[in-house]
């Protein structure tokens, strides 16, 4: 049966145990070998122990995080920007990328839990063109599922229309987020933030974004690694809505026409995913 | 308190080692700075520091890497890492195969050669070829094409089309060889029509031309529109050929196939030009970077639901045929819903059509209902390269040679949607032995850096024949 190699003995400890009275006691040079030697192979060893336990999400040492990171496709939030995820916290994540990240990839659910533990976000709405609209309450349960709140989109007022060669004409009362006129073209979704959900760091939205804006360049780089890493592959992101100011068509679902929730002129902004 | 990674990559010198060693007996109360330059002490502690340099501390940083995908490369441990951990097998080298024709002059009594028996050898690279299966030479006037297989394994081997003086190694009087590109590829299809097309004609220069249906029936009743070279489809009407496609010399004719009809809507079927001598690339063995990413790209199968990654892992892990995937792209389809094209590229640009049917097959059976994939190799732009290189007389042909290998080579290297540098250019022809300058390199004739593709179009540049001035000078 193996030793347990990281409880082993250490070299000062056996040399010290040797029965050898002239090497182990008094103070000639010999007796300084002995204490110098193993403590520089203990040190070698206590490297090597390191060097196997480096990989490990527990037990790694605060460098080594991000590349485990790199390697499960996961990263620790305050990394790039946004809320710091504390280095216990972003290695637990990482040992439960088996269950609690990768099998949700290609769902809403998947994009908003990294956009929440990458960067803080919180109140990012995921709208898809056929009528449903995902969101996350924060933060997520131990089961990340029960975090996901599905609700219809706004519904149509009058029948959505196609442009050709589009075909679908979709009723009026059903739930659905108008893009464009391509009715046949339901794979497709967007990020939304709203005015009222803006990261309190945003104090100078830019677009496109730069080095010195906020959110900068690497913050919206990292939103669109994001969704481009957990949308599902045949998905098509139309953007990142961002709310300025004002109020937006569809968000929250109650804000349509004639739903009497306020004035109009709101505006916004969209990155390009 | 456990050693940092960035403590750990890099190797302890004897010299740290040594110094350490310095600092226990210092702390012991030895005299340490008094101890003589080669004396007993020194010498004991150096060699001590040294034993333990050579059997632990060097070792310390590939040990520290192998658990790490992103450092693992490079150190040996990436295919055991990849093997054990991600239950990735490194892809294996494959080796180039490719259609040579034999051609006997008057004279020429047939003779039969079994598989191994001829060998030929291209005049650039030096880089010989067996046959694979028996070729009979025929009474002369006449021509065989067989199969070649290269020598050994690797992308080195993917050598250009229609090269002049290629060397018959196996002697046969009044028989040469040749490796002319056919002129066209196979036809790619996608879609559930049994219906083919014929491509025909005299095309100038590197095209690639797809044909959609844009209405069911047979040859003559269904209406098509065309693509060529990635632009914007032109309808054809319900016609059953068109020639001189686009004034460059293509003609295209709807041939029924045993279904009726033959032809679906929304059909594709794609063909580019010229083809290729080459039936099979030959690849390296996997890079520990390619298996790396592999590896990252392992998380994406415990979905439920395709991601991009998944994708990618499947086209690079075809059994057989994903080590000459070299490059992938996974995008939507701009226009149809769950469409999903798959773009690939080898070592040596546009992969062959069997590849790409097989990588179709292998991805197709893995992929969710509703969702519509597409394996697909990239639109080609003819690359055409001009300019002055001015060279040693007595070593132009061997300068003319050298410069088509770097150039193919340097093509090959462009990725899809990458770019063509003027400064790559010109760096890769001076570094050819005998060349003195080069001067007015343009691309496609501008004198500026040459990208290609779009966010909506894939493209991958082909090589044309050279165009470059020699100039020379004496030596």
């Amino acid at each position: 049966m193996p030793q347990p190699i990281l409880q082993s003995t250490t070299f000062v400890q056996w040399m010290q145990s040797l029965p050898i009275s002239w090497l182990v006691s008094g103070t000639s040079d010999s007796v300084a070998d002995a204490g110098a030697w193993p403590q520089l192979a203990d040190v070698q060893v206590d490297r090597l122990k390191d060097a196997v336990e480096a990989r490990f999400p527990d037990k790694a040492p605060v460098d080594a995080l991000a590349h485990i990171g790199s390697e499960r496709g996961l990263v620790q939030g305050g990394a790039v920007a946004g809320t710091a995820e504390t280095n216990t916290a972003f290695a637990t994540r990482l040992k439960q990328a088996w269950d609690k990240s990768w099998p949700y990839a290609g769902t809403p659910l998947a994009i908003l839990l990294n956009l929440y533990y990458s960067l803080g976000y919180t109140g990012v709405a995921i709208v898809q063109q056929n009528g449903l609209v995902f969101r996350l309450t924060t933060p997520p349960n131990a089961d990340p599922t029960t975090s996901l709140v599905i609700t219809n989109a706004a519904s149509l007022t009058a029948p959505a229309t196609p442009v050709a060669p589009y075909t679908k004409t979709i009723p009026a009362g059903n739930p659905w987020w108008k893009f464009d006129d391509k009715t046949d073209f339901c794979s497709r979704f967007a990020v939304v933030i709203t005015t009222a959900n803006l990261p309190a760091s945003w104090t100078s939205i830019v677009n496109p974004p730069t080095v010195t804006s906020a959110p900068t360049l690497s913050e919206v780089g990292l939103i669109r690694a994001i969704i481009q890493q957990w949308r599902n592959a045949e998905a098509t992101c139309m953007g990142i809505y961002v709310g300025l100011a004002g109020k937006e068509w569809g968000i929250p679902e109650s804000q349509v026409w004639g739903a009497g929730t306020g004035n109009w002129g709101g505006t916004s902004t969209v990155f390009t995913p | 308190m456990a050693a940092t990674l960035a403590s750990l990559l890099p190797s302890q010198t004897v010299l740290q080692l040594y110094t350490s060693l310095l600092g226990y007996y210092t702390a012991a109360g030895f005299p340490v700075t008094s101890w003589q330059a080669g004396g007993v002490e020194r010498t004991r502690l150096f060699a001590f520091a040294t034993v333990m340099q050579n059997t632990i501390a060097s070792y310390m940083p590939s040990i520290t890497a192998g658990g790490f995908v992103d450092y693992a490369p490079g150190t040996g441990w990436m295919s055991l890492l990849a093997a054990q951990v991600y239950n990735l097998t490194q892809n294996a080298a494959s080796f180039t195969v490719g259609t040579i024709t034999l051609t006997a002059a008057a004279g020429v009594a047939t003779q039969t050669y079994q598989a191994g028996q001829l060998k030929i050898t291209f005049p650039a690279s030096g880089r010989s070829y067996l046959n694979q299966g028996t070729i009979v030479i025929p009474v002369g006037p006449g021509s065989v094409s067989g199969s070649f297989v290269a020598e050994n394994p690797g992308s080195a081997y993917n050598d250009p089309s229609n090269v002049t003086g290629i060397l018959l190694t196996t002697s046969i009087p009044g028989v040469t060889v040749g490796n002319v590109a056919f002129a066209y590829s196979t036809v790619v299809q996608t879609g559930s029509g049994t219906g083919t097309i014929g491509i025909g004609g005299s095309p100038i220069g590197a095209h690639q031309i797809v044909v959609r249906i844009d209405s069911s029936g047979q040859s003559g009743v269904a209406s098509w529109s065309y693509s060529l070279d990635g632009a914007a489809y032109i309808s054809a009407g319900a016609v059953a050929s068109l020639t001189n496609i686009g004034g460059v010399g293509i003609n295209v004719t709807l041939v029924n196939g045993a279904g009726t009809p033959s032809f679906i809507v929304g059909d594709t079927l794609t063909a580019s030009s010229p083809g290729s001598w080459i039936t099979s690339q030959g690849s390296d063995l996997e890079a520990d970077l390619a298996l790396a990413t592999r590896c990252k790209a392992r998380w994406a199968t415990l979905a439920n639901v395709g991601v991009t990654q998944l994708y990618q892992l499947l086209a690079t892990s075809t059994p057989t045929v994903g080590s000459q995937v070299t490059q992938v792209i996974v995008q939507p389809d701009a226009n149809i819903n769950n469409k999903l094209l798959i773009v690939v590229a080898g070592a040596a640009g546009v992969l062959p059509v069997g590849t790409i049917s097989t990588i179709q097959a292998y991805v197709a059976a893995r992929t969710p209902t509703t969702v519509f994939p597409v394996v697909m190799s990239p639109t080609t732009l003819g690359i055409t390269l001009a300019g002055t290189i001015t060279c040693y007389v007595s070593q132009l042909a061997n300068v003319q040679n050298l410069v088509q290998t770097a150039m193919t080579a340097y093509s090959n290297s462009v990725a899809i949607n990458g770019t063509y540098r003027l400064s790559a250019i010109i760096e890769q022809i001076m570094l050819q032995s005998g060349v003195v300058d080069v001067s007015g390199v343009t691309i496609n004739a501008v004198a500026a850096n040459l990208t290609l593709g779009s966010t909506t179009t894939y493209v991958l540049g082909l090589l044309n024949a050279l165009t470059f001035t020699y100039a020379t000078v004496a030596g």
